[in-house]
């Protein structure tokens, strides 16, 4: 199957992946979010960033069946540029960026 | 004010239920129950090409305060022309990173082309016709399962529909995909038609990968039409929490698991029927989309489906001489004096019925749906003279019997719907027809199956196929096939999967309860699948599958039925189902007859005819003796294997202890083995008042009130027929027609015990105003209630009771022709065909093998034996045994295998023709069967089909030159042919002194097993008897046997039972060379033994020997597996095999098979056979 990179041990099947070296594998990012829980802001490189624009967002909730993945992403316009992939795990609570 | 004024609201109007079959989750219920929580005003039904749920889901909401809307997601179509050269271009799933762009899984494109959706809503009757008319088309002009039609469809009737242009599989996004220009033309043709107001473009926000992007595209395109937008949620379970299901059912429908249907699913868990707060959030930048969809529920606020559907019966057609009452009057009147002629005892009374039921079916304005069934026997009558052909011997039979409690009616009886005299069975009319009834009464009427399909076909003759529809069932996931799809689903392993479903037996705390109980399975539960499977096989438990066939419902209406419910082709060619159940047809009114096969019928017919064919004689069955000894004497010795409804094993227990000597005992052995008496606590009673009173004539039978003997003097003081509950309450407590009536309705409904309750104040200020004390009528009350469970009326037992007589006169004066149609009849009845093949032999009929020259298609009757019929040769179809049959007619006998393989059609495969001989189906060549079958071998080669079937053509074109070509066959006439001009090769004979071994008695009867599924000369345990473990002792010495003997017994599983009145007791049926054994098996031992009792064919039992009259049970104390003895351990005389020792095992797994499923005596129906 298509899995989801996941952060760390955060894949479906967490045995079998230690070999691989996952290309685009998310990591962790400040974000603080606004009121209606969309990001507003978050840290790039060690810069707080604004965000302009959201673009898209759209939900997954897969692999129940062995260890629930549930994310929220959104697809964004950031200050002075950019357009970033972040994503709210929503079993975990906390932010990742997504590479493209 | 109008209610949808209300802002912070929002009424969905696109919800799928499990009617999408494996595309919903939900009931239609519980997304009524979720909508009333969520606070909406209405909420639509939208299936996939169905209004299944529709009513169910009506009916739901409207209590619960919900307006139902009607609608559906319809499947169409291409509207482009050149979509199909362009199939590329439509959407795709695409997977990137935790995005999935994937669009509805339920349709995707085939070689057909693609499919849309769009979501259809009836605001008007006419929509509602309109809509049913076009899911019809959608079904009817399509292959079974791949509804859809054309977009012009539905331009056609546009009128009474709102139409929303529907999910992410519409075609308007679909166009939008090839460009702003061609959608625009489609959606300006959907303009045109539906104008402005009744169309809507949809807006969807599951958040899925795309929806914003969709959303602005589509919201830009209807403003620049100056169409409105909808919101819809595209709901497909009404709890978040049910997308698991939602997944597992998508993984069930693509024949795939979970985890490799991930491009199939939808992305997350947003297809749940949402709060309009949610929806508000969703659809911020569109909140006219929201208010939308509160504008249309009002508009469709006109028609409910539970009010406005407008059936109506077909009215009678008669000759001009109307009113109907007064023809049904004169239909009656003329039978009338055939009947019951002057002098006649039964006269008056007959009178006084036939005037009494005339008024009440005038006053229920009635009369012309009696005398459409007369109509309808009338056909029946010239179906079965086309069906018997010329056959006189049938046609003394009538075409059909009515069962239930239309059979108490003397107008049933008069017009021929039945054939029980009410007046003189004394049977009570109340429950068919009575003062108060609030529906029209039910008339089911029994058939031999031939007649019975024919007849179907001559219905929609005579009604006119728009007229006419089968009332479908939706059969719904069970314990064994939940475990299996749902495990198979999750990636269970299928060994742990396939155990558990033979194994699970759950109780009321589901297959998670069961798990927890069985040690295997108990620490699986830590695992997350496991825990996933526990809980989503209680959510599945109930859900339909697919629509089926109802046993013998037919609906008729005189406005097209095409507007009142979709049909759509049953899997049996020329019948059409409509997409409503029994209980939808019930709460829609409409008028259901039920034409049911009653496999004894066919029996009958057949045997009838065989004993004209073989006596000269024809036994007209309407005057046989009633009355006789002999016939009573065998039943009563529990010699009913093979009979009519008293061939159980509970009713073999049963029937030699109430010994029926008559017609109205029979009625009542019928009617006594069944949950009502049972749960009543009136089987004991009324056994041992039986005993006494053979005992002792004057016994005086004890009646808890005096004023039941009139009700209840013929059942001895007990309740056993339906019926007397009735009787009961008037005789007793003065209750009105309507008042039993009521409790009838009280009694058949599932949730019906606090509704009885109800009944009870009524009952006791009744009975107390006829001076009952509280106490006894407290105590008949509760006999009463307890009753709620399934039991027959009266007639119905009468009906039934008359047949089993009829069943075993013949088989005790006809046994072969008997034995003959009972194998030619299966499946019907109790027993698999090993079970009562034994029987026959017990009863002196042999069952001859297949022959080649001698067998028919059927079984036959030769001498006073059975000779099985080709078409009972697994791999031989009727087609191919019928040929061959035909083949030997024409040109004689066959006179070797090649003379037989030039002769007969390739279809006959290879693998068919061995297992013939292997049952010693061409012994009569006189060759052994390992030649027979290694020379088969040589003339047809390996079972490549091209192959053998090309071997086959040369074979049966050149004749003998094959034949020379081959090695030469020993024994073997010559099948030259003179005309042949193939060159002859000079060959030796180099397997002229081949050896064959011969065949030994295991493998021969390991064979019939496995290709007849029934042994025709030995018991299995005649070649293992002594191999059976140490003490095991034969049935045949029970009788000498002393009471509460400890034993040991050994047998083949015939039936197990786990009747839900037994509290936990499991019932086996047991079966060793001399007879059956039965054993009881306590709750305790069950749960101990459960592997066994329910996985194996064979069992070992030690017990205890109870012994109560004729009756012999067997009290458990340990349940095994059978294990067979090695010779080592106990070294025994030669056994009747001639293989080896070891053999012995080879041959019990071989003849191993699964044991037969536990059967339970409860539920409703299950009455015929």
């Amino acid at each position: 199957m298509a899995g989801y990179g996941g952060p760390g041990g955060r894949t479906g099947r967490a045995g079998r992946v230690g070999r691989l070296r996952p290309l685009n594998r998310p990591k962790p990012v400040h974000v603080v979010p606004s009121d209606g829980g969309s990001p507003a802001r978050l840290r790039v490189k060690g810069r707080v960033r604004r965000v302009e624009s959201i673009l898209e967002t759209w939900r997954i909730d897969d692999e129940w069946w062995r260890e629930p993945i549930s994310r929220e992403y959104f697809s964004i316009l950031v200050e002075g540029g950019g357009h970033l992939t972040v994503y709210r795990d929503l079993v975990e609570g906390r932010w990742y960026l997504q590479p493209d | 004010m109008s209610p949808y004024g209300a802002c912070g609201e929002y009424v969905e109007l696109h919800a799928h239920s499990a009617y999408s079959f494996l595309d919903g989750a939900s009931r239609p219920g519980e997304l009524a129950v979720r909508a009333a929580e969520l606070g909406y005003r209405a909420l639509a039904l939208t299936d996939h090409d169905g209004l299944y749920g529709s009513l169910e889901f009506a009916r739901a909401a409207t209590s619960l305060g919900v307006q139902p809307i009607t609608g559906a997601e319809v499947t169409f179509s291409s509207p482009f022309a050149d979509e199909r050269e362009n199939e590329a271009t439509t959407p795709r799933a695409t997977v990137t990173n935790g995005t999935r762009g994937r669009v509805d899984a339920s349709t995707r494109p085939d070689e057909t082309g693609p499919r849309y959706h769009m979501t259809l809503l009836a605001e008007t009757p006419a929509g509602y016709a309109n809509l049913c008319r076009l899911i019809t088309r959608a079904h009817m002009e399509n292959e079974r399962g791949d509804p859809r039609v054309s977009l012009e469809a539905l331009l056609e009737r546009p009128e009474g529909l709102i139409v929303l242009t529907g999910c992410r599989r519409s075609p308007i996004l679909a166009a939008l995909d090839r460009g702003t220009r061609e959608a625009e033309a489609l959606f300006g043709r959907l303009v045109d038609v539906f104008g402005p107001r009744n169309l809507y473009v949809e807006l969807q926000h599951n958040s899925v990968h795309g929806d914003r992007t969709r959303m602005k595209t589509l919201g830009a395109l209807a403003d620049r039409f100056r169409v409105p937008v909808v919101a819809t949620g595209n709901v497909h379970y009404h709890d978040r929490d049910r997308h698991r299901l939602q997944d597992v059912l998508v993984a069930i429908r693509n024949r795939t698991t979970v985890e490799d249907s991930h491009e199939l699913r939808r992305p997350n868990a947003c297809f749940h029927l949402a709060s309009a707060n949610e929806m508000a959030w969703r659809f911020e930048t569109r909140p006219d989309a929201v208010l939308n969809t509160l504008v249309i529920a009002e508009r469709c606020s006109e028609f409910d489906l539970t009010r406005d559907l407008g059936y109506e019966f077909p009215d009678f057609v008669g000759s001009g001489r109307a009113p109907a009452i007064r023809v049904l009057a004169e239909v009656c009147r003329a039978a009338f004096e055939v009947r019951y002629p002057r002098g006649n005892p039964d006269r008056p009374e007959a009178e006084r019925r036939l005037q009494e039921e005339i008024a009440l079916i005038d006053r229920h304005d009635l009369p012309g749906f009696f005398l459409v069934y007369r109509d309808i026997l009338d056909l029946a009558r010239d179906v079965a003279k086309k069906v018997r052909g010329g056959s006189e011997p049938r046609s003394l039979l009538p075409p059909g019997r009515g069962r239930g409690s239309s059979v108490s009616s003397i107008v049933c009886y008069l017009i021929g719907l039945s054939h029980v005299d009410p007046v003189k069975t004394n049977l009570y009319l109340g429950r068919f027809l009575n003062d108060a009834m609030g529906s029209v009464p039910d008339i089911d009427i029994d058939f031999p199956r031939d007649i019975r399909e024919e007849l179907i076909l001559a219905v929609y003759e005579r009604y006119g196929y728009d007229h006419v529809g089968l009332v479908c069932t939706f059969p719904t996931y069970r314990t064994r096939s939940i475990v299996r799809e749902v495990g198979k689903a999750l990636s269970l392993p299928m060994g742990d999967v396939e155990k558990l479903a033979k194994l699970a037996d759950p109780g009321e705390d589901g297959i998670a309860g069961e798990l927890a109980r069985i040690d295997e399975f108990r620490s699986k539960l830590d695992a997350a699948p496991w825990r996933a499977f526990a809980e989503l096989t209680g959510e599945i438990r109930g859900l339909p599958r697919h629509i089926s066939q109802h046993v013998g419902g037919m609906i008729i209406s005189s406005r097209p039925l095409v507007e009142l419910v979709p049909l759509e082709p049953a899997a049996w060619e020329g019948r059409v189902l409509c997409q409503w159940d029994k209980d939808s047809c019930d709460d829609a009114g409409f008028i259901k007859i039920d034409f049911l096969a009653l496999g004894m019928l066919s029996l009958v017919e057949e045997a009838v005819e065989l004993i004209a064919d073989r006596h000269g004689e024809v036994p007209d069955l309407s005057r046989i003796d009633y009355e006789d000894e002999e016939i009573y004497d065998r039943i009563c010795s529990g010699d009913t294997v093979g009979l009519f409804q008293v061939e159980s094993r509970a009713q073999i227990q049963m029937v030699r202890r109430v010994r029926p000597r008559n017609l109205a005992d029979l009625a009542i052995q019928v009617a006594i083995v069944r949950p009502g008496p049972i749960v009543g606590g009136a089987v004991n009673p009324y056994v041992r008042r039986r005993e006494q009173l053979r005992e002792n004539p004057d016994y005086v039978v004890p009646y808890d009130h005096p004023l039941l003997e009139e009700a209840l003097g013929e059942t001895l003081g007990v309740i056993i027929f339906q019926d007397q509950v009735l009787q009961v309450c008037k005789c007793l407590a003065g209750f009105s027609d309507g008042q039993a009536e009521g409790l009838r309705r009280a009694m058949s409904r599932k949730r019906s015990k606090e509704a009885l309750l109800e009944y009870w104040e009524a009952f006791r200020e009744g009975a107390e105003g006829r001076g009952v004390d509280r106490p006894t009528a407290q105590k008949i009350f509760e006999q009463v209630v307890a009753f709620s469970e399934f039991g027959f009326p009266k007639s119905h037992a009468a009906a039934f009771g008359l047949l089993a007589f009829q069943s075993a006169w013949l088989r005790d004066r006809y046994p072969t022709e008997y034995y003959v149609s009972l194998f030619n009849n299966q499946p019907m009845g109790f027993y698999a065909l090993d079970a009562i093949g034994r029987d026959a032999r017990r009863h002196g009929i042999g069952v001859r093998l297949p022959h080649l020259n001698m067998s028919d298609v059927r079984c036959t009757p030769e001498d006073d034996d059975l000779r099985v019929g080709l078409g009972f040769v697994r791999e031989w179809g009727t087609d191919v045994a019928e040929h061959v049959v035909e083949e030997r007619r024409r040109g004689g006998g066959f006179a070797s295998l090649p003379d037989f393989l030039r002769r007969t059609p390739a279809t006959l495969k290879r693998g068919a023709i061995e297992n013939l001989i292997w049952v010693g189906g061409m012994d009569v060549f006189g060759l052994d069967r390992r030649e027979l079958l290694w020379q088969t071998g040589l003339w047809l080669g390996p079972e490549t089909e091209t192959e053998a079937e090309r071997r086959r053509r040369e074979l049966a074109a050149s004749g003998a030159g094959i034949a020379r070509a081959t090695p030469p066959i020993r024994g073997r006439r010559s099948t030259d042919r003179a005309d042949h001009h193939q060159t002859e090769l000079p060959f030796d004979e180099p397997y002229a002194d081949l050896a064959f071994a011969g065949t030994s008695d295991m493998e021969r009867l390991t064979a019939e097993y496995r290709i007849l599924s029934f042994a025709a000369k030995h018991h299995p345990f005649a070649l293992v008897r002594d191999r059976l473990p140490r003490g095991t002792i034969s049935s045949e010495t029970f009788e000498a046997l002393p009471n509460r003997t400890d034993v040991r017994v050994a047998g083949i599983v015939v039936a197990r039972q786990r009747p839900h009145t037994a509290k936990g007791y499991i019932f086996i049926l047991m079966e060793d060379e001399a007879g059956p054994i039965n054993a009881i098996v306590r709750p305790e031992l069950y749960e101990k033994c459960k592997g066994a009792i329910r996985l194996e064919p064979f069992l070992s039992i030690d017990g205890t020997l109870q012994k109560d009259g004729a009756t012999y049970n067997i009290l458990a104390t340990d349940v095994r597996a059978l294990r067979l003895e090695t010779p080592a351990a106990r070294p025994t005389p030669a056994s009747a095999s001639n293989g080896t020792r070891d053999d012995a095992f080879a041959y019990l797994e071989a003849i191993r098979h699964d044991p037969p499923p536990t059967m339970s005596w409860g539920g409703g129906g299950g009455c015929g056979r």
